[in-house]
């Protein structure tokens, strides 16, 4: 998996996988790919850093699709 | 697009144990913030939500009778939390906290299959009014509050009640089953047969579970001797009122007694419990939970660990 893809992935289910690939990934990249590894790492790890404004807005939309993907919208019965 | 917060009308599941109801949602990095602030919810913790119209109702049958439940004892616990806000005061003192009694307490003990239409709560005279007044509750389960004076006929529950916890972290008294059956024997007969139809099976079942013996039933029965006197007849709706619960109970009771205690009269059992009246307190027959039903404190254990 690339990591765009388990960045999706995170997005989509909550879950970061490949954990252990993504720490030995982590010291061949550089630049904004190296930021992004290193926030999925803490995800994965369970201590996001949200002082970090790009980790409350991955977390934030990650917990928006979270919401409407457990949302049953009755008002479309009536 | 991913939306920051949502406006409408919705009950969201926590844990599929709790159910709160809210008009908007706003999404935080850890969580969701709900109406602004009164709760907010941990992300892996929301296990579903429904969007409804304000016309609409949530269909009971989407939740188990245990959410149902901790709804209402959420529903309390905001209640509470909201009393403390405008007025300063504590909704109970330490001792005093509210007391989950009737189908409920029975619910979450003896009868795990058990299903009402409502939970019953007592709570201080202070706060039942200021909730009757002020508070528009979740709408999930329908919540009855009564005073501890609806107690005043039981006997000595305090001593017997166990606790279990809200989500909110507030302390609620259990009420034992076996007191919920010596409070469902005062039940008036004008109560929409609600005696006939659902206590009497309840109290079967609990009979049945617990198996307590003999002397302990009549212990029950006698501990408080204001449950026999014969009301005092004051004219008006008042007095109409406290002789239909005196006929209402007797009759309970002689029931009871023929299913039960076959054997012992109500007379005998009026006769037992006004003899306390002048005998010394520590003779009273002891009925500590540990003590006289340690298989009841096992379950009831069980229930306090999983809420």
């Amino acid at each position: 998996m690339t990591l765009q893809e388990i960045r999706n992935e995170y997005l989509r289910t909550g879950t970061v996988l490949e954990l252990p690939r993504l720490k030995e990934l982590l010291e061949t990249l550089e630049g904004p790919n190296r930021l992004l590894c290193r926030r999925l790492i803490l995800f994965g790890e369970g201590r996001p850093d949200f002082s970090d404004s790009e980790s409350v807005d991955l977390a934030m939309r990650r917990n928006s699709r979270l919401l409407m993907s457990r949302l049953t919208d009755l008002t479309l019965r009536q | 697009m991913d939306l920051r917060f949502h406006t409408g009308h919705f009950f969201l599941a926590i844990k599929d144990e709790f159910v709160v109801k809210a008009e908007r949602i706003d999404v935080a990095p850890d969580g969701f913030i709900l109406d602004g602030g009164d709760l907010k919810i941990a992300a892996s913790d929301l296990t579903h939500s429904w969007k409804i119209s304000p016309t609409q109702i949530l269909p009971l049958s989407l939740l188990n009778e245990r959410t149902r439940i901790g709804g209402a004892i959420l529903d309390m616990e905001l209640c509470m939390k909201r009393f403390h806000a405008e007025t300063k005061q504590d909704a109970f003192v330490l001792s005093d906290s509210p007391v989950i009694f009737g189908a409920a307490s029975l619910a979450l003990t003896v009868i795990s299959d058990r299903t009402s239409d409502d939970v019953d709560f007592a709570i201080s005279s202070d706060f039942l009014r200021w909730r009757r007044e002020k508070w528009s509750s979740l709408g999930i389960t329908q919540t009855e509050t009564l005073p501890f004076s609806i107690f005043a006929y039981c006997g000595n529950w305090r001593s017997r009640a166990t606790v279990v916890s809200g989500l909110e972290g507030t302390t609620f008294r259990l009420m034992h089953p076996v007191d919920t059956v010596m409070q469902k024997l005062l039940r008036i007969k004008s109560d929409e047969c609600k005696f006939e139809h659902k206590d009497k099976r309840d109290i079967e079942l609990v009979m049945e579970t617990l198996s307590p013996s003999h002397d302990m039933l009549v212990a029950l029965l006698t501990e408080n001797p204001l449950r026999y006197q014969e009301p005092v007849v004051e004219p008006g709706r008042r007095g109409r009122e406290a002789l239909a619960q005196h006929s209402s109970m007797k009759e309970n009771t002689i029931w009871f007694l023929e299913r039960f205690l076959p054997g012992l009269t109500y007379d005998e059992i009026c006769k037992r419990a006004l003899n306390q009246i002048v005998a010394p307190i520590d003779s009273m027959p002891a009925l500590s939970l540990h003590q006289t039903l340690p298989e009841l404190a096992k379950i009831i254990e069980a229930d306090r660990a999983d809420l």
